[in-house]
């Protein structure tokens, strides 16, 4: 039988993956990703309570939710062309001009 | 259901003017767009127009509430973005393409800060606060030739998605503890709810993504690189609107909806607060890069205004938004007075200051009184607004924080005064005088005697931000 722990557990899960990309990985692109998996971890957490509490406000925000994340990630993308251009590299370690 | 969306007026009239500017690109060619800051700004002062004695009322069934606190707000947002569009003006020669959309962009995050300065539901609040921070994305990395303004994008952009990665991992706990999303009905459904697991993590993941929009600990990593690396006019908009943007929310979300369980946040803002307000004015000392030296001064503030929201009471909440008013004028001097530094000397750095006085004595007076007003020196407006702050605080027991205010309060003298005496003691390497024109000239005497009256005669001020500030109890 799978109670709302379960999938709270997998959102909890899918989100620290999502962070630790984040904080870890030196590819913008793959930052890119783990900030859709966050996104899409919270989703998991938000339909579950709205299941679980029988309401319809979590269901809404997760439509939201993947409109917003597609529209943070798509500017990511522009940006992240902006800076290859520039500066030809898509590595974290390289964007460090600036500095204390 | 009840529509009202005549309350929403300003927010469309907002819209309307950003459309407008977007379809009047189609029509203009190559070169200045000064003709686009100036319909901006028409359409920000008629959405002004529809402001005044804007009645009070709940628009969309609840989920859009216009009191006293949100005209507060809009009306600051709309002198900010006045403001900001003259900046642009000022700056216009160094952004090469797009100059158009950049107005318009502007006018689309204030339009969203306005939306957030009303909204009553985490739904609403969640789309809101997205749609000032994705304009704001394109908007700090809008000089896509020059190194370190899409670096500054980009790392705007990777802190800002996660703190809102946080940010709403946090709302969907307090979702499940509470089955509600407006925050009225988190309130109310919080009352039957105590010391529940998920509401803890829930607010916990909140107050952490909501640190990202203020650039306090721990969500400050962005603020120094973007505050340099941005074109200056987005420096001004994430100093002065975002940061006010931010706290109408922490008020909205910490007063209205999560007051029922202030013990539990209480101990967090606190101490984020205190970590901020050291973090902030001691970083801040060895800066080099001015704009760099405001945004770790801004931490600071942050750490300030954080104090008042630790006290979660009407005169904390009242200090709060004297201390924005003050500070949005004080801020938006000094940029005026460092944009126009800039277009004459090209260069950010303290050190180039040297001499300032001699050269235009009016762009020193205004840094002058800007940073010192931010700092909190007795006759400018800073210094009564950190008054207040300290006083919520004591009044409420945080004895340990208002004595950390106190210290850093002279710290932040300390540094904003290096810069004072590089304007004013140091010799000019060039003595060539700077050219300021008729405009800036009239609009930086007003910002100056603002700052100053409100330092000086700021009783009926404070009287009305305290009284408009017991709606939000």
């Amino acid at each position: 039988m799978l109670t709302i722990f379960h999938y709270l557990i997998l959102s909890f899960l899918l989100f620290s993956i999502g962070v630790a990309g984040v904080l870890l990985r030196r590819n913008i692109i793959i930052v890119l990703m783990s900030l859709e998996l966050i996104f899409n971890s919270v989703n998991i957490s938000l339909a579950a309570f709205s299941y679980y509490l029988q309401s319809l406000n979590g269901t809404v925000f997760v439509i939201f939710n993947i409109t917003v994340a597609a529209a943070e990630v798509a500017i990511g993308l522009a940006i992240l062309v902006s800076v290859y251009r520039v500066r030809k590299t898509v590595n974290v370690e390289d964007l460090d001009e600036m500095r204390y | 259901m009840q529509m009202n969306l005549h309350l929403m007026t300003p927010e469309f009239v907002m819209l309307g003017t950003a459309f407008l500017l977007l379809i009047l690109e189609l029509f203009l060619y190559k070169g200045s767009r000064m003709v686009t800051g100036v319909i901006g700004i028409i359409g920000t002062c008629i959405a002004g127009y529809t402001l005044i004695g804007a009645e009070t009322g709940k628009a969309v069934g609840g989920l859009f509430l216009q009191d006293t606190v949100s005209i507060f707000f809009k009306w600051l947002f709309l002198v900010i973005t006045v403001l900001i569009l003259y900046l642009v003006m000022m700056y216009e020669d160094k952004i090469k393409n797009w100059r158009g959309e950049f107005y318009a962009l502007i006018l689309f995050s204030i339009s969203g800060m306005m939306f957030l300065s009303s909204i009553t539901d985490f739904i609403g609040f969640y789309v809101s606060l997205e749609f000032v921070a994705v304009c704001l994305y394109v908007l700090a990395a809008f000089t896509n030739d020059n190194p370190l303004t899409v670096e500054a994008g980009l790392k705007y952009l990777v802190t800002g998605a996660l703190a809102s990665g946080f940010l709403v991992y946090g709302i969907s706990f307090i979702y499940g503890a509470s089955g509600a999303t407006g925050f009225v009905e988190v309130a109310h459904s919080l009352k039957s709810v105590d010391g529940n697991g998920f509401l803890i993590i829930g607010i916990t993941l909140l107050v952490i993504g909501l640190t990202f929009k203020i650039s306090s600990i721990p969500f400050h990593v962005w603020a120094p690189d973007v505050y340099q690396g941005a074109p200056t006019p987005v420096t001004a908009l994430l100093a002065a609107a975002s940061k006010s943007a931010g706290f109408i929310v922490i008020m909205r979300i910490l007063f209205t909806g999560l007051i029922g369980v202030k013990a539990e946040w209480i101990i967090l803002v606190s101490i984020i607060s205190g970590a901020s307000l050291l973090f902030g004015n001691l970083a801040a000392m060895p800066q080099k890069d001015i704009k760099r030296l405001i945004a770790y001064a801004g931490i600071g503030s942050a750490g300030y205004l954080l104090m008042a929201v630790a006290a979660a009471s009407a005169l904390g909440a009242g200090a709060i938004m004297f201390y924005l008013l003050t500070y949005v004028f004080s801020i938006l001097g000094s940029f005026i007075a460092i944009v126009a530094f800039n277009n004459a000397e090209g260069s950010d750095l303290i050190e180039s200051y040297a001499g300032l006085s001699r050269r235009s004595p009016l762009l020193a007076a205004t840094l002058f009184i800007g940073l010192l007003s931010i700092a909190g020196i007795p006759p400018l407006g800073g210094f009564i607004a950190k008054f207040y702050i300290i006083a919520a605080a004591v009044k409420e027991g945080l004895w340990a924080l208002a004595v950390i205010g106190v210290v850093m309060a002279v710290v932040a003298m300390y540094y904003f005064l290096l810069v004072v005496k590089s304007m004013y003691l140091r010799p000019p390497k060039n003595t060539e005088p700077i050219k300021v024109d008729i405009t800036t000239r009239a609009l930086l005497y007003f910002i100056n005697a603002v700052t100053i009256f409100l330092g000086l005669y700021p009783g009926p001020i404070t009287d009305w931000v305290m009284d408009i500030a017991k709606v939000l109890f």
